[in-house]
């Protein structure tokens, strides 16, 4: 059982609420949008003080609360500074004043989006899916119907910062629509607490992204607040927007279909491989010198484990003989594989080729200072989400009578006219950080 | 239309394989002709891959033994390759179809010979993509 960071919606250190997961763990686990999933997890919340009103205030609507004199301020903690949105008298009366005022904020800002981007979202209460439920036999089933709630401001404010930057994959698949977003009141699958999904068709035939239940409670909005709270988890509600949407962008280019994952899984150092018992396709995971590894169970409820593996994907021992189970393998944790592996995982998040490249993405997208990083750390990956990005830029905005992208993605992640300046400012980027000598 | 050329009152059985390719018994060579020869191959760690109609359809073969282990279908011209569009079309064709797993953007149920991918988040999902094994 783990804590969260303190919430950065709260002064108050006497309250801090308690998460069966915190969102770096679920990242490590691979719970980040729901694959796969440890049913080992501890549901019983840890015992938590009252909120107070304020509290529950703040956590509703994502805003911070401030006493000053006899007034509350009521702040937005966005782009690493503190934006006072109203203030109102400090008591009960102006608590409803100002429950009335960011209802009409968050309205306007959902109007705003949806007019700019094409996005939608969810109304108060409205039928999202009927929740899944596992049963003791590993089975599963269908239970009760989830419903949505509408977003709050910040939830607004970190999908608006992911939106500027992840165009077009905010888009579906002809193009002529933004993707909906829901904020589950209960977790898609019962019992096994997720932070997003990406949704291929939501009940109305729509691409689609579930924010699940808390997954945005005490969350940095952009990057920006996440680095000015010292963290450096990549875990702001624009970092999980960016991720969600870059499996949009995997939809859109026809990532179900097998020989297009695989060409761009194979640039990543992923091989598939059949399972000769299940003839499912599972991956394999090339390292520095060749040797492959596999992330796999045994049973529905078992922990997955990265084990060593043949060259034909068999499991192996510590000695180097096959074995047939993932318990009798050679077991590597999670930071082993990321430092052995021949293309680095951009973050700890990499249970398989689509969340390696989803994490890619976001990062190449959502600030100068994580694409910097993203190419310090992982060459191959920068440049993997980079052709794929300008593939799926290209395919939306078309080309110049010359045969050139309309568009390239600048530094800062934002669409600018492919202009000999706008490509300057990248190549110079870029080169700073592959030859860091000729930075003088 | 529904894409199922289902027989009333007969379910799909493992040995009915599809599109004239039966997994498990279907030579490698007999299968890259049923299904119009031309085919792009690719290596797997355990075997290989014969893609068809521009990667729509593939057929694997693990282990050197030269027979069909899998015969794969995308869902994106479900009609045309005669595979079911939503899930409770696959649910007619496919006895005891149930849900094994969540992965991105989609939910995989499994009957004895049978694997398909629905999309996810709605009860009836159009199919991803069906496998036979």
């Amino acid at each position: 059982m783990l804590q969260l960071p303190e919430s950065p919606f709260s002064e108050s250190k006497t309250n801090s609420r308690v998460s069966s997961e915190t969102p770096d763990k679920l990242r490590e686990e691979g719970d980040l949008c729901g694959l796969p999933r440890s049913l080992e997890r501890k549901e019983a919340p840890e015992k938590q003080t009252p909120l107070t009103e304020t509290q529950k205030f703040e956590k509703k609507h994502g805003v911070t609360v401030e006493m000053r004199g006899d007034k509350y301020v009521y702040i937005l903690k966005l782009n690493g500074q503190d934006k006072e949105l109203i203030t109102t008298d400090g008591n009960a009366k102006g608590m409803e004043k100002a429950e009335a005022e960011l209802a009409k904020l968050r309205n306007e800002k959902i109007s705003e989006l949806t007019k700019t981007f094409k996005v939608t979202f969810a109304q108060e209460g409205e039928d999202v899916i009927k929740q899944w439920i596992q049963k003791d036999d590993c089975s599963w089933e269908r239970g009760g119907m989830i419903k949505s709630r509408r977003p709050n401001l910040a939830e607004l404010h970190g999908i608006e910062a992911a939106l500027y930057k992840a165009q077009p994959s905010h888009l579906t698949k002809g193009g002529g629509d933004g993707v909906k977003f829901y904020f589950l009141n209960a977790n898609y699958y019962k019992g096994d607490p997720a932070l997003a999904y990406f949704i291929q068709q939501d009940k109305n035939n729509h691409q689609a992204v579930y924010f699940e239940p808390g997954a945005n409670e005490g969350k940095p909005i952009t990057e920006a607040d996440a680095d000015r709270m010292g963290k450096h988890h990549l875990y702001s509600i624009e970092a999980v927007t960016h991720h969600e949407l870059m499996h949009n962008a995997q939809h859109n280019s026809n990532w179900n279909t097998a020989n297009v994952k695989e060409k761009w899984a194979r640039k990543l150092g992923w091989l598939p491989f059949e399972d000769p018992k299940t003839h499912e396709t599972k991956w394999i995971f090339t390292g520095k010198q060749s040797e492959v590894y596999r992330r796999d169970q045994d049973h529905c409820k078992d922990e997955f484990k990265w084990c060593s593996c043949g060259k034909h994907g068999g499991l192996q021992d510590a000695e180097g003989d096959a074995v047939a189970k993932v318990k009798e393998a050679k077991h590597f944790t999670l930071d082993q594989i990321r430092d052995l592996a021949a293309v680095k995982p951009s973050t700890r998040y990499f249970v398989n080729p689509l969340e390696m490249f989803a994490e890619g993405g976001m990062k190449y997208r959502v600030n100068e200072r994580r694409r910097q990083e993203l190419l310090q750390d992982s060459p191959r990956l920068y440049e993997a989400v980079k052709e794929h990005d300008q593939e799926e830029i290209t395919l939306r905005y078309g080309k110049t009578t010359n045969g050139e992208p309309n568009y390239i993605r600048s530094v800062s992640g934002k669409l600018v006219k492919n202009s000999p300046e706008a490509r300057a400012e990248i190549t110079a980027f870029e080169e700073k950080i592959r030859n860091p000598e000729k930075k003088q | 239309m529904n894409g199922l050329p289902v027989v009333s009152n007969k379910k799909w059985q493992r040995e009915d394989g599809w599109l004239g390719v039966v997994p498990g018994r279907t030579p490698i060579k007999e299968a890259i002709e049923k299904l119009g020869g031309m085919c792009e191959v690719s290596e797997m760690a355990n075997g290989f891959s014969f893609d068809f109609k521009e990667g729509l359809v593939r057929v694997t073969t693990i282990e050197q033994n030269g027979i069909v282990s899998k015969l794969w279908i995308c869902g994106d011209q479900a009609h045309e390759l005669v595979i079911p569009e939503t899930l409770k079309e696959a649910e007619i064709g496919f006895q005891n179809l149930h849900w094994v797993r969540h992965d991105v953007g989609v939910e995989i149920f499994e009957s004895d010979g049978v694997r398909l991918a629905a999309a996810a988040g709605s009860d009836n999902g159009r199919i991803a993509w069906l496998e036979f094994f």
